[in-house]
């Protein structure tokens, strides 16, 4: 049953996203919309074809991509860890719950020209302003897995002889597992997000100067190949690590 | 009873907590004894410290002052070989089935693979639930989720079963089956039990004796030996015409009827 309805709720996603396509081609062909600003969305799509054969591209495309792994390997770990160390000790969330609160809610974004004055426009300080973006997400998701470990599932596995190592291997880590994942997706949005809005602000190569570049020449069509490339990427990723998530939440369900 | 036969023996047991308005004592000097064999019971009014007392047994909570001993041996932590515990909750792994649940505490002193296996599939059959080995807990009733947690305290065979209410959440058929069930198990494996519940007619359907907590600070205030025989056949026993008079004296001791009035 659930799985019809399931078909149901994609068919439905794939009626509305063809029929934005068609509106979009539609809008541009009719004149409707200023082809100038919005181009056919057939024209963008060969454009992006024709971008992913261009070895200038695709040398953007490697620059970017390195980038975020770079940025995504670092701050995962990094993000989950001290999370984690925060939920597992009540003084540390005491000293420093409130001060993380209070970074997250700060825009990262304005203090983009600081990041480039201390470490340039290379790649460095791309991947920097991305971990730094992505990290006030990833804590808070660590911490969170922390706390969604049920105690009582802790206080059976002791009464059954299980060792410290035992109770963070065998349950902790599993329970754990759903906002692991949800971590890990987090994380990759806000460093894919991070990264491409550096490379906007200031940098020598990437997705995001090539987008940049093709607004400021107002090259609508190439602009809306880029970024149509973008968020196809980001959707995918998106989706599969979330598929993951789900299932994970469904096998762990409630603890009973 | 004699002083050698007594498995569990608490003294003097007290557990008090330091709180912002001084200092709050859950138990006051709780001692009792369990014999070889026997099934005790513990009831009270709820926040008398039953579930305190369990943990210390248990070795899961230290005690401020007393102590307790299992067999002779001191309990400072949990000592899964002598003192199996089952909880209120299953508090079954939900990511494992019932079968990798009911080899949890096998797997975890690291017996092989074809040894949890068949342990399992024994306690399984014996708790009746051979035909959902494969099932998770989100897929069981609560009796069955009960059933398993049962039968994987069961798994390491400790000489001593402690139980902290661990039928109040089901309903009242299955609670029966499952109270039928357990004195059956304890009659056939003969193992010494420690029991806690509000329920006074399962206390006395199951026990061999019943001990009495008073309000908190939780004390133990009397103990009476139940005589109506078919420990192991609780269902017979609720029917024998003794057990009436028993639940009477509990009330009365438990001042269930002044607290109603």
């Amino acid at each position: 049953m659930s799985g019809t309805a399931s078909w149901r709720v994609r068919g439905g996603q794939l009626l509305v996203v063809s029929a934005l396509a068609l509106a979009w081609e539609f809008a541009a062909r009719s004149g409707l919309a200023d082809p100038d600003i919005l181009p056919p969305l057939s024209k963008v799509c060969a454009i992006l074809w024709r971008l992913l054969h261009d070895a200038d591209f695709l040398a953007d495309i490697r620059i970017t991509g390195f980038e975020v792994l770079l940025a995504f390997a670092i701050v995962v770990p990094l993000g989950l860890a001290a999370g984690f160390l925060l939920g597992e000790s009540q003084r540390l969330e005491r000293a420093f719950g409130g001060p993380l609160q209070l970074l997250m809610s700060v825009p990262k974004s304005v203090f983009l020209p600081v990041f480039v004055l201390i470490f340039g426009i290379g790649i460095a300080q791309k991947v920097i302003f991305a971990i730094v973006l992505a990290f006030f997400i990833v804590v808070p998701t660590g911490l969170a897995a922390v706390h969604s470990v049920p105690h009582g599932l802790v206080v059976a596995a002791r009464a059954f002889g299980a060792t410290r190592a035992q109770i963070y291997g065998r349950i902790y880590l599993p329970a754990m597992a759903p906002l692991i994942v949800g971590g890990v997706r987090l994380g990759l949005i806000f460093v894919v997000h991070g990264v491409v809005f550096a490379e906007m602000y200031g940098s020598t190569g990437g997705i995001g100067r090539s987008i940049l570049g093709w607004g400021e020449a107002f090259q609508m069509d190439y602009l809306l190949a880029a970024v149509l490339l973008v968020l196809g990427a980001t959707v995918a990723l998106n989706e599969t690590i979330q598929a993951v998530e789900t299932r994970l939440r469904t096998r762990n369900g409630v603890a009973l | 009873m004699s002083q050698g036969s007594d498995v569990v023996v608490a003294r003097d047991v007290t557990k008090s907590f330091a709180t912002a308005t001084g200092t709050f004592v859950a138990l006051d000097r709780v001692s009792l004894t369990v014999p070889d064999h026997k099934f005790v019971s513990i009831v009270g009014p709820s926040g008398c410290g039953k579930s305190t007392l369990m943990q210390i047994i248990g070795g899961l909570t230290a005690a401020t002052t007393g102590e307790v001993t299992v067999d002779g041996l001191r309990i400072t932590e949990p000592r899964p070989d002598q003192i199996g515990i089952v909880f209120q909750d299953p508090l079954l792994l939900p990511w494992k089935s019932a079968r990798d649940n009911v080899e949890f505490p096998l797997a975890l002193r690291g017996e092989p693979k074809e040894k949890r296996r068949a342990r399992a599939r024994e306690l399984l059959a014996m708790v009746g639930l051979s035909d959902f080995a494969d099932s998770f807990p989100h897929q069981l009733s609560g009796g069955m989720r009960q059933r398993a947690a049962l039968a994987r305290t069961l798994a390491v065979d400790p000489s001593v079963l402690l139980m902290d209410e661990p039928f109040s959440a089901l309903d009242a058929q299955t609670k029966m089956v499952l109270q039928q069930d357990l004195g059956r198990t304890l009659a056939d494996t003969g193992k010494t039990a420690l029991f806690i519940t509000h329920d006074l007619v399962e206390a006395v359907a199951l026990s061999d004796r019943v001990l009495v907590m008073s309000q908190r600070p939780g004390r133990i205030i009397e103990e009476i030996v139940v005589e109506a025989g078919d420990r192991d056949n609780p269902m017979k026993r609720r029917q024998h015409p003794r057990i009436a008079e028993y639940v009477v004296r509990l009330m009365g001791l438990l001042q269930i009827e002044q607290a109603a009035a």
